[in-house]
């Protein structure tokens, strides 16, 4: 039976010969998965300090052919540098050996055995960028994540390296390499603030026929992204769709991953009228969102600033504070809603409302002005409930009307506050 | 001023000859006699602009009298080139780096002569005198566009931010007040100022200057275009052009996002980081995603005043809360609201429709009273209103006291509702000339 653990040994005190010649043999049988292990940062060959040469062209060139020789010279050196903590060094060794496995794959016709060697130069250069870039921020060098934003030009052109290749089968197409590539460059660009980068590349995904059929762990990473970038574009209902998608679909092991998910579904799926029970934020640890759900469920417009003031820095820090702030829509038609029941009449005066909304609106209130924007708030005034329920009816959440003259809210004698759900 | 050569102490052979150029009496130039003037002028063009130029022909222009703004021209030019000249020899030999600017005017000499011999002096350069003569004192260095074959300029073609504070000052205190005399020409008023102000933020850039007097200088522009913003809408096109401002005022907040994360390296805060950060998030409110920028911020920014106001419109604006927004508009500073200014047509269409909507019944016709719009959605007057309700297909009653509302979607339009100046609204906030808005002397 393979012994991953005497393996694992074996590895990290292999000899350079050694090493040369097992990659060397994995590029004799076109095995580009062992190839992509021999040169990726995940695998214990890193750690073995019989590798760490700072002059490796001469032996590789001796045991190993070109193209190969120069991406595993490049790599050599940048385990190198890697291991002496000198990111900026290896990021740049990275990028060599990137741009030497670019040609050698674009090289290969009607061949994509490569790709895996490929997709794991490309992970390694990402990472390696973060590091660099932290390592340039520490020295106070020029803007911040500059080095990421050149990866994202490496990565880039590997992409359409990829994209391009649309005369070979199904079966050899490089296109195969094109979600989990885009994957990493969404990473990049999330990291970076570009968002805008993401069209073209969601464009070229949706478009190809093999879009269902990637891999199920690289369709639930993009899944995530495009399902995040539609939230950041107030497109609800696709967001919900993507990362419904995500969640289901990821790997139950995978709990960080799902608790990730799990923190842009749940804002999209309350504003969309559906409430998650408090096991799964339990299970998930996501209780911050527990306040702020049952404050939406309540009507309760003064406990939602509460809940959203109080964790306000890890809902920032996520990016959906400005979503949370969306959700005092639901608040106000459950806050109406439960005004007209108590009324238990289809005629409303506005005046009602205002009452009730003053109401709640103290409600959680630490300290009387906690919150300095408040001063530009001021008190609710019946100008403003008009205003909301005017888009309540606008956007089919109240049926019913106006009546101006009367100063009331006249709403439909069945079904007068739809379930949310039932509007998509 | 008059025509006293400036010299480069540190470039030897050019400082030397321009010195003996600098010595030489100017005597008037002899006529009548032997070359025709304009014969002896294409021959220093010649010299001037040929690619071989030698060193010795420019040296012996250098000492040739110099009268007119145009032979003034031509023996700086020729220094220049000697300069230039030098400066290749240094940069083969490794020698450069970053430029710092010597000069000591608002505009370089040599620049000033050019543009009198060119007569493209603007007005607010010209000396009030009959014959057509450029006030030295007055004039500021033009913005010119980079292009390919531009050379990389000289010390003294740039001026250090000492200068350029002068020249903001100058134009602060004289220039940017004009546009409220009657008589002005808004369109030279509005290209002078942004060119001038341009020019200023080139040369912070090409010198690459990092210090609190360049971001102040960058904010004074960026406060003169987001006034513009407001106070020139609505301008015929050949005066001002929205989109064009748009872009100037963010390249200025792009500017100054780097000089404060680069001050920030350097343990310098910008007093006025917070303003321009809320301006920043003012200006991309139709970005979902602004908040992240945000959160990279410094905590005193985050919980600053502006960048609350700001984060407090995008709510009003994104939940179509339009009574909030004209709210925040009242309580808003003067620069703030001329901000918020560029999303009023699109807050008081979306509230026009959910109101159209919301406020009728079946087939039956409601009734809005018009004033009680006006009111709402701030428009500058009755008037106003009621045009802007016919632009988007809502009629009047024969009173024209009530708009008529149906629960018809409004009839699609693709013209928008032609932006106007918020003068009640808005410009009423302004309780300073705009020098000061600019210089940011009284706090709105």
């Amino acid at each position: 039976m393979f012994n991953w653990y005497t393996e694992l040994g074996n590895m990290a005190h292999m000899s350079l010969n050694q090493y040369l010649q097992q990659v060397d043999s994995a590029w004799r049988n076109r095995d580009g998965k062992l190839l992509g292990e021999f040169l990726s940062f995940r695998h214990p060959h890193v750690v073995s300090s019989r590798l760490h040469i700072e002059n490796p062209d001469s032996a590789v060139e001796r045991v190993i052919d070109p193209p190969l020789d120069e991406i595993v010279a490049a790599h050599l050196r940048c385990v190198f540098s890697a291991t002496n903590q000198e990111y900026v060094e290896a990021y740049r060794w990275q990028t060599q050996a990137m741009q030497a496995a670019c040609k050698a794959l674009q090289a290969q016709r009607d061949e994509n055995w490569l790709l895996p060697m490929i997709l794991s130069l490309c992970l390694d250069l990402r990472l390696l960028a973060l590091s660099a870039d932290n390592e340039r921020s520490k020295r106070g060098q020029g803007p911040p994540r500059e080095t990421l934003e050149k990866a994202a030009d490496c990565l880039m052109s590997c992409f359409r390296i990829c994209a391009a290749d649309n005369r070979s089968s199904e079966e050899d197409t490089k296109r195969w390499g094109m979600l989990a590539l885009v994957n990493q460059l969404f990473k990049v660009y999330f990291r970076i603030n570009k968002l805008h980068l993401c069209r073209p590349l969601i464009r070229a995904i949706e478009s190809t026929p093999l879009k269902d059929h990637f891999s199920l762990s690289q369709q639930v990473t993009y899944r995530y992204y495009v399902g995040r970038k539609a939230m950041f574009d107030s497109d609800y209902v696709q967001a919900d769709e993507y990362l419904s998608f995500a969640f289901q679909r990821c790997h139950k092991q995978c709990a960080r991953n799902k608790r990730l998910i799990l923190i842009y579904l749940i804002p999209v799926k309350v504003l969309l009228g559906y409430m998650p029970s408090r096991r799964v934020l339990e299970k998930y640890d996501l209780l911050q969102l527990w306040d702020v759900v049952e404050a939406v469920k309540a009507g309760d417009i003064g406990r939602l600033n509460a809940a959203v003031q109080l964790h306000e820095a890890f809902f920032i820090k996520c990016g959906i504070y400005l979503l949370l702030e969306k959700l005092k829509i639901v608040t106000y038609r459950n806050l109406f809603k439960k005004v007209h029941l108590i009324l238990n009449t289809h005629q409303i005066p506005v005046e009602a409302f205002v009452c009730a909304l003053k109401c709640v609106s103290e409600n959680g209130k630490q300290k009387p002005v906690s919150d300095p924007s408040n001063e530009y708030l001021g008190e609710v005034t019946a100008d403003e409930v008009e205003c909301i329920i005017a888009n309540l009816i606008f956007e089919g959440k109240i049926k019913g009307y106006i009546s101006r003259q009367h100063q009331k809210v006249v709403v439909s004698k069945s079904n007068a506050f739809p379930p949310l759900n039932s509007l998509n | 001023m008059g025509c006293i050569l400036y010299t480069q102490r540190k470039s030897s052979e050019a400082a030397s000859t321009s010195k003996v150029a600098e010595e030489k009496p100017l005597k008037p130039a002899r006529r009548g006699k032997g070359k025709g003037k304009t014969e002896q002028a294409t021959a220093d063009v010649d010299v001037l602009f040929s690619k071989s130029a030698n060193i010795k022909d420019l040296q012996e222009m250098l000492k040739k009298p110099a009268k007119t703004p145009e032979e003034k021209y031509r023996v700086l030019e020729a220094r220049d080139k000697l300069m230039r000249m030098e400066r290749g020899k240094q940069l083969k030999q490794g020698v450069g780096g970053r430029l710092h600017g010597t000069c000591p005017d608002m505009c370089p000499e040599k620049e000033r002569y050019l543009r009198e011999s060119q007569h493209q002096v603007h007005p607010y350069e010209l000396k009030l005198t009959k014959e057509y003569s450029m006030n030295h004192t007055a004039a500021i260095k033009q913005y010119s566009r980079s292009s390919a074959d531009q050379e990389e300029p000289l010390p003294h073609e740039l001026r250090p931010s000492k200068v350029l504070v002068m020249a903001m000052n100058y134009m602060v205190l004289n220039i940017m007040d004009r546009s409220e005399r009657k008589e002005e020409n808004l369109r030279d008023w509005y290209f002078y100022v942004w060119d001038r102000t341009r020019a200023i933020r080139k040369d912070i850039t090409q010198q690459q200057l990092c210090d609190m007097d360049s971001a102040l200088l960058v904010e004074q522009c960026a406060r003169f275009h987001i006034h513009c913003a407001e106070q020139l809408v609505g301008e015929d096109l050949s005066v001002f052009d929205e989109k064009i401002n748009n872009e100037n005022l963010t390249k200025c907040l792009q500017t100054l996002k780097h000089l404060y994360h680069d001050l920030a390296m350097k343990g310098e805060y910008c007093p006025n980081e917070a303003e321009f950060r809320g301006y920043i998030i003012l200006m991309n409110l139709g970005d979902g995603n602004f908040m992240w920028e945000v959160q990279e911020l410094r905590q005193e920014i985050q919980q600053s005043t502006p960048v609350r106001f700001a984060v407090q419109v995008y709510f009003a604006l994104s939940s179509g809360n339009y009574v909030r927004f004209f709210n925040l508009v009242k309580s808003a500073s003067y620069l703030n609201a001329c901000l918020m200014h560029r999303y009023f047509n699109q807050v008081r269409t979306k509230a026009l429709a959910a109101i159209a909507r919301s406020y009728s019944f079946q087939s039956k016709v409601a009734q809005f009273p018009v004033s009680n719009l006006v009111n709402i959605l701030n428009f500058e007057s009755l008037e106003q209103g009621e045009m802007f309700c016919e632009h988007y297909g809502l009629e009047l009653d024969p009173t024209r006291k009530f708009i008529c509302l149906g629960r018809n979607a409004l009839p699609p339009t693709n013209s928008v509702f032609p932006p106007t100046r918020a003068v009640n609204v808005i410009e009423s906030k302004r309780k300073c000339t705009i020098g000061e808005v600019s210089f940011d002397i009284c706090k709105n």
